[in-house]
């Protein structure tokens, strides 16, 4: 672009000068001639960058400066990849404990007596995805009198590997 | 069965406003850390800005601004930039009139040469007048595009997490090599082709006033036409480009999210339908948030431009009333002067508009582009 400027410059300043020269100049039989070789001047001044173009000095690419491009798409990739995993995770397990303990409730009258239920489940990206690792009932003493009925439900609704059902 | 249960209705509002909220900080806060500087610069009213909470707003379906109060702001910019370009233009055209008052009295001094150097001293000063109020608008009009380019080269990534994380895998990883190059090359060919051209048009136009004899008047609409056509083929390309990339990969991406909900839904043995519906809960919430990212980024896209956009209109009308009314009684070539300055900022101004209206469009294609 510094080329196209100084042409530009160029240009202009043939056309100031000539203006004052033409100011400047007497009157009479020269006048014509001196306005033509002004004529030429500014003609020149004109095509030089065409002459320059064809003759190979100036390469058109390099009138454009790209800048450079982003990084890190896989970074990123992984990472919402990862994030996601996270929050399926925490959505199905949390679902998954509100789910159980209205259950456990409904089917065995404890309403009030589920202090709390914990689930574990895998968030690895393999074939266990989502698999119950371990879920933890904490209820009353009225609740611990059916420790194996609540085993047995949350297995048939769960299969996890490792159920534990505690008195709070 | 428990496995034949959804989310309940409380369980999923509950987990999906926690969601939009967490991912509304992500990308609000990843957005600030990149963009931050600039939109406090360019946004006069955006130290109250706070990008989590306007994410998280256009997310629950709330207009994220007050359009009143935009609007009012708005305005007054406009007027107090046509008071601050008249006062500029107002020693132009005084000099205008002083030169149309000079020239008849001096014509018969000095075989007329007195006349011609007043005339010229007059048209120096009106040109030097006008080639500052220009050169301003090109200042303003440049930074405006360096400052639009900027904030995509921030947003750009941040959108396309956001459409990752909506499930449109295939269209993130397709769009974003051709959107890098797209926008690059736009604004290299702008800022660094037709920007100056559209100076040296400008210059060349008021040189070229100068002078009754030594004329340019036809390489000036030469330049003129290439900067005119060349950023008509521009956005035209740009619009068939990024909207083509975006229809073809579309489809890819819902053949994934369908194959991800069926091995979840029916691989795991009874949970797996509420496996599903949280993988489903998760990407819906993706998609809001996708959406409510790309509202607030054709927002801030619209607040960066539209301050200089607003100095270049007060600018240019200025310019041209001022060409208008000098006319009648003003030497042709001080006339010819100001217009050819009021013709160098109207292509400014639409170079200015091009930018943020294909920085605009990639945006919201990127919004249009669900699964």
């Amino acid at each position: 672009m510094d080329t196209v400027r100084e042409w530009a410059y160029s240009v202009a300043a043939v056309v100031v000068f000539g203006t004052l020269a033409e100011t400047l100049m007497p009157g009479g039989a020269y006048r014509k001639y001196i306005h033509l070789v002004l004529g030429l001047i500014l003609i020149l001044s004109m095509i030089r960058p065409v002459s320059s173009l064809l003759g190979g000095d100036t390469a058109p690419g390099d009138v454009l400066d790209f800048g450079s491009g982003y990084t890190d798409s896989q970074s990123r990739t992984d990472y919402i990849e990862n994030r996601q995993r996270e929050d399926v995770i925490n959505i199905y397990v949390r679902t998954l404990e509100n789910n159980i303990k209205s259950r456990l409730e409904t089917k065995y009258g404890l309403h009030g007596e589920i202090i709390s239920v914990d689930v574990k489940a895998s968030a690895d990206s393999g074939g266990d995805y989502g698999a119950v690792e371990e879920v933890s009932v904490a209820v009353t003493e009225k609740g611990a009198a059916l420790r194996s009925e609540i085993t047995e439900t949350v297995f048939s609704i769960t299969e996890a590997r490792e159920i534990n059902v505690t008195v709070d | 069965m428990l496995g034949c249960c959804a989310v309940s209705a409380e369980d999923g509002s509950e987990a999906a406003g926690e969601l939009i909220d967490s991912y509304s900080e992500l990308y609000g806060s990843r957005i600030e850390d990149a963009a931050g500087g600039i939109i406090e610069s360019a946004v006069p009213y955006a130290q109250g800005f706070n990008l989590p909470e306007l994410i998280s707003r256009a997310a629950s379906g709330e207009f994220p601004l007050d359009v009143q109060g935009v609007y009012r702001e708005l305005l007054n910019a406009l007027f107090g930039k046509l008071r601050e370009s008249m006062k500029k233009m107002t020693a132009a055209a005084a000099v205008v009139l002083l030169s149309s008052l000079l020239t008849p009295l001096t014509e018969g001094f000095a075989g007329g040469g007195a006349s011609r150097a007043a005339r010229y001293i007059c048209f120096i000063t009106v040109a030097g007048l006008t080639s500052s109020v220009f050169y301003d608008c090109i200042e303003d009009a440049s930074g405006a595009i360096e400052n639009l380019s900027v904030f995509m080269r921030c947003i750009i990534p941040v959108m396309l997490m956001s459409l990752l994380a909506s499930g449109a895998i295939v269209s993130a990883s397709a769009l974003e090599p051709a959107l890098i190059g797209i926008i690059e090359l736009s604004v290299s060919l702008i800022k660094n082709l037709f920007m100056p051209l559209a100076m040296i048009s400008a210059g060349l136009g008021i040189v070229n006033a100068l002078s009754e004899s030594l004329k340019t008047a036809r390489l000036i609409k030469f330049i003129n036409n290439f900067v005119k056509y060349g950023l008509s083929v521009l956005l035209t390309v740009f619009v068939a480009f990024a909207g083509l990339r975006s229809i073809t990969a579309s489809g890819a991406d819902a053949l994934t999210l369908k194959l991800t909900k069926f091995a979840s839904s029916n691989l795991i043995p009874i949970v797996g339908g509420i496996l599903s519906d949280s993988v489903d809960t998760v990407m819906r919430c993706s998609a809001l948030i996708k959406n409510s990212v790309g509202i607030v980024g054709v927002i801030l896209v619209f607040f960066i431009a539209v301050m200089p956009v607003l100095d270049i209109i007060a600018t240019l009308t200025v310019l041209r009333l001022t060409a208008a009314f000098c006319e009648p009684i003003a030497d042709k070539s001080l006339v010819e002067c100001v217009s050819a300055a009021g013709d160098g900022v109207s292509m400014s101004f639409s170079m200015l508009v091009a930018v943020s209206v294909m920085f605009i469009m990639i945006i919201t294609v990127m919004i249009n582009i669900s699964v």
